[in-house]
């Protein structure tokens, strides 16, 4: 079979000793700078492209992944231990990660994060493997339409994201929807919102809302209760209860490696919404839906595996058609040029060694993702120990420094001051952050490829449901929108079966 | 302090106000038309959609609602102090100088805070941070800032 | 892990605070130089930064640091380069974008690309290409000037966004051709060309889509240079495609802020031109369909005063702003 010599020759190139030793060593670097509040993937794999310059370009592209899942990886252990999200899509693995932290089950969120990630990293290493080209070919049916529909599925998904008041969630929804408008508009050139602020021209930059809704506000709120500071360290449960309880998640991070795996593929921001949408699919279909968001592990193992495995996929529309779907792809395009190497579909017939090692050596980077992390999870737990009023100092030093780094702007470090004050505010008027940074995302998105679509169908709104996709997605966020009605009926005539009884 | 609104209320009213200042702001941008989008679009009809989200958390607060509570505002002024120190003086001064001070007035938020613990980890993260971020990543976190020479 | 901790940081720290070699009798430099990018890390004008600096720090002895500052389409660090002190040690690559374009097209930008920068080389004359997805039923430029005639509201060209270069050149086409596709801007060339590729929009002029040419997920019809691409020696330019006086191509420099001693332009001037004609230097832009430019400040600058008149012209057909 062609694909066992493709295979073959994968397991040649990443078994040398010398790539090998990239492999972890960039596995490794990625996973401790990853774990620097504000440090996401996309300023690490920026910050460390350098190092590759010199090293072969198989070697070169190795490492550079494995930095890639390395901080992504370490993006989600700070999440889950205090509740400081780098990215999009650790948001959702903090919702109920640090949750479960805060109850002293640290230790099995992060083992049941990495299990989760490992096996969703295995399945898209295959998927890749076996079908890239044809999915890469299928991400191109997507168009401007189809896309605004799966903004509005991910919007709806939002608001599942809440677990109080559903009228403040979509009103923080709004709201995100709104200050991601900030900066200059695509389609028309106009400055929105930016007050003549050059800063402001490119929109607010999603780290500083971040950090700051999320681990800035999370530090003031315990400074301002300080009995809650120390439950986190109260009793803590190891790595073995969560590799007990793996079988119990196993569904979850099945599911969510599916959503992941097709969401990554779409290139432009489908991968941002593969953890938030399998969340909301956990949600929908646990029995105790009212518990999400006070640490269930489902709701972390299901995103957190989307998460891994649309990180994965996301390099199918880039190693097999040049086009980047997210920012760290286009510095991975980068490096491919400075290495002589055209990006696009001749990649694979004219560099079979670097695309099949570098497939092989992602499986073996997320094998070493796990056997590197399973032991530091007990180092990791421990820093949960150190005592509050030092950690909390730590924290805001190096959430500065990560903020800063992103773009080298201390503006954007007024812009985490304000979100912090304003996302403590909100914290105590209940109002959940979650769906305001998603509709932050999806904002500008959804109304970029809204008004495309009806540049292109020359203000035809009717193309939105003329084209299959975009028509059965709508039809899905329908459905999603009624689903909650439905269960009510039933759970009504559940309840007058029981009692006929 | 004594309660003086309730939680949902107050969220409510913010919602409004935010909503009308977005809405206010944005009848500026060419509101175009259904077929041909301006980009005063969506800023006006997400506004008015928060306007009317704000007003319905307004409304159900009537019927059941808990207080606010006033936060001790000392904690969040001393954090929020500590990253203007970063943001402002960062630059100019360098991080020799400003990491301790931001370590310090952080620090002295929490009611644990002790001096001798609170300078060994100013010390500490001052000397930490010039290691990771400028020499081994790179970043142009300069020790001696530009007021001073550097 | 400890080991591998200290060989970065050692390696960190000869990059960064590598001692004055052989130059350190001369006063100038005695300290690193930073080579501001205005963009983000991996796109095209970080690749040629990272090319020459290492170049330029051979030749001058002394480190040369990289530093992205994007933001703005590049405005931001270009603003804070007007503001550097002029002693040498901050320079910023700037493009057609920063100091021909921004100045016409944002209104509140307070740098004077002219008055406020001391040009010191260019570096690179980029031409574009005119791509049209393989389906469209052209296969020369007056194939596809006639077939967008015959059909006027069926046709749609994407750009990297309002004000963009690649807008401009293509404002520049149909004014040339008297044809009026519509314009569908994008955020970048990235986002832009994969719709090109997938067939949503029909056409483009861009710089980086060589390699989606060669593998046949687009047609090229035309290079937007004076002369043909060595990258693509069969495609024609607009002028041999029968749009007469049609000559666009995008660029990089590097510039100082405006006062720095001559002595200084002069010796960094000498070496980067040295260095950019280098075989390795020119093999590597040249996959990137990147030319080689070169000359002197003074070239430089009068080339600058040309493209601004020749911009401003254009934003002003165009009606491109960001207010």
């Amino acid at each position: 079979m062609e694909l066992l010599s493709h295979l073959a020759l994968g397991f040649e190139t990443a078994l040398t000793p010398l790539n090998l030793f990239y492999c972890f060593a960039g596995v490794l670097i990625g996973t401790l700078i990853g774990v620097l509040p504000g440090l996401g993937p996309a300023p690490t794999v920026a910050m460390l492209l350098p190092l590759s310059f010199g090293l072969p370009p198989v070697s070169a592209f190795i490492m550079l992944s494995g930095i890639f899942y390395g901080a992504q990886y370490g993006g989600s252990t700070t999440a889950i231990l205090i509740n400081t999200p780098g990215e999009s899509s650790s948001v959702v693995t903090a919702l109920d990660g640090y949750q479960m932290a805060r109850k002293g089950r640290a230790g099995e969120a992060l083992a049941m994060a990495a299990m989760g990630s490992f096996v969703a990293g295995t399945i898209a290493t295959f998927i890749i493997a076996l079908l890239a080209p044809p999915l890469a070919r299928a991400a191109l049916l997507f168009g401007p339409a189809e896309y605004f529909s799966l903004m509005i599925l991910g919007i709806i998904a939002a608001i599942a994201l809440a677990h109080g008041s559903i009228v403040k969630a979509i009103a923080m929804a709004i709201l995100g929807l709104l200050f991601g408008l900030v900066g200059t508009d695509v389609t028309s050139g106009v400055q929105r919102y930016t007050f003549g602020m050059l800063d402001l021209y490119d929109g607010i930059t999603i780290v500083a809302l971040a950090m700051g809704l999320f681990s800035i506000a999370e530090v003031l709120r315990n400074l301002d209760d300080p009995s809650e500071q120390e439950v986190a360290a109260a009793q803590i449960t190891g790595l073995l209860a969560g590799l007990a309880r793996f079988r119990e998640a196993l569904g979850s991070i099945l599911r969510g490696t599916a959503i992941g795996s097709v969401l990554g593929i779409l290139p432009g921001g489908g991968a941002t919404l593969s953890s938030f949408a399998s969340y909301a699919i956990e949600k929908k279909i646990s029995r105790e839906p009212e518990k999400f968001g006070s640490g269930v592990l489902q709701g972390l193992a299901g995103p957190e595996s989307a998460n891994n495995a649309g990180a994965q996929t996301s390099f199918i529309p880039m190693l097999t058609l040049g086009l980047p779907s997210n920012p760290v792809m286009a510095l991975m395009i980068g490096a491919l040029m400075i290495h002589g190497i055209q990006p696009g579909p001749n990649v694979i017939s004219e560099q079979p060694a670097l695309f099949w090692g570098l497939i092989v050596s992602m499986w073996i980077g997320n094998a070493m993702l796990v056997v590197l992390n399973l032991p530091l999870v007990g180092l990791w737990v421990r820093l949960l120990t150190f005592p509050y009023h030092l950690l909390f100092p730590t924290i805001i030093v190096i959430t500065c420094i990560g903020v800063f780094s992103f773009s080298n702007s201390m503006f954007d470090v007024w812009m985490l001051i304000i979100f912090g004050a304003a996302g403590y505010c909100f914290v105590k008027l209940r109002c959940e952050p979650a769906p305001m940074l998603l509709g932050f995302i999806l904002g500008p998105m959804m109304e970029e490829h809204l008004r495309r679509a009806l540049l292109l169908s020359r203000g035809n709104a009717m193309v939105l449901i003329e084209r299959p996709i975009s028509a059965a997605m709508l039809l899905l966020a329908a459905l999603l929108l009624i689903a909650p009605a439905l269960s009510i009926v039933r759970r009504r005539r559940e309840e007058i079966f029981a009692e006929e009884s | 302090m004594h309660a003086f609104m309730g939680i949902d209320r107050l969220a409510g009213l913010i919602f409004i106000l935010l909503g009308v200042i977005f809405l206010w702001l944005g009848l500026d941008f060419g509101f175009g038309s259904m077929l041909r989008m301006g980009p005063g679009f969506f800023p006006v009809i997400l506004s008015g959609l928060l306007i009317v989200a704000g007003l319905v958390i307004s409304v159900k607060s009537f019927a059941a609602d808990e207080p606010v509570t006033i936060p001790r505002h000392g904690p969040m002024a001393r954090v929020l102090g500590a990253m203007i120190v970063f943001a402002a003086f960062m630059q100019p001064l360098g991080s020799y100088l400003t990491l301790p001070v931001v370590v310090l007035l952080a620090a002295s938020a929490s009611r644990a805070f002790r001096w001798r613990p609170a300078l060994l980890l100013a010390a500490g993260l001052t000397l930490c941070s010039d290691l990771i971020f400028r020499l081994a990543l790179g970043l142009p976190l300069h020790p001696i800032g530009t007021w001073i020479g550097g | 892990m400890k080991a591998l901790f200290a060989t970065a940081i050692a390696a960190a720290i000869a990059l960064g605070v590598q001692a004055p070699t052989a130059s350190a009798q001369e006063k100038w430099p005695v300290k690193p130089i930073t080579l501001i990018v205005p963009f983000a890390p991996g796109g095209n004008t970080d690749l040629i930064a990272r090319t020459i600096a290492p170049k330029l720090s051979e030749k001058l002895g002394q480190s040369v640091v990289v530093e992205n500052q994007p933001g703005a389409g590049g405005t931001i660090a270009t603003t804070g380069l007007k503001s550097a002190a002029p002693d040498g040690y901050t320079m910023a690559i700037g493009d057609i974008s920063t100091h021909a374009i921004s100045p016409h097209v944002y209104k509140n930008l307070t740098y004077d690309p002219i008055k406020d920068f001391q040009p010191i080389i260019q570096i690179t004359s980029v031409p574009l290409l005119l791509v049209v997805n393989p389906e469209v039923n052209a296969n020369t430029v007056e194939e596809l000037i006639a077939l967008v005639k015959k059909e006027p509201d069926s046709f749609s060209y994407a750009s990297s966004g309002n004000g963009s270069p690649q807008h401009l050149a293509f404002e520049y086409f149909k004014s040339l051709a008297g044809i009026n596709p519509v314009h569908i801007p994008y955020n970048g060339s990235a986002p832009a060309l994969t719709d090109v590729i997938a067939g949503h929009v029909q056409m483009m002029i861009d710089g980086t889509a060589v390699p989606h040419v060669k593998n046949g997920a687009l047609r090229a019809l035309a290079v937007t240079g004076a002369e043909r691409s060595q990258a693509l020696p069969d495609i024609p330019t607009m002028a041999e495609a029968s749009v007469k006086d049609y000559v666009f191509a995008s660029w990089h420099g590097v510039f100082y802020p405006a006062g720095v001693p001559a002595e200084i332009v002069n010796r960094v001037n000498e070496a980067l031109d040295e260095a950019i004609k280098q075989d390795d230097v020119k093999n590597r832009f040249a996959e990137l369909n990147i030319g080689i430019a070169g000359g002197s400040p003074q070239q430089f600058a009068d080339f600058i005063a040309t493209e601004n008149d020749k911009m401003k012209q254009l934003v002003e057909a165009s009606g491109a702003t960001k207010d």
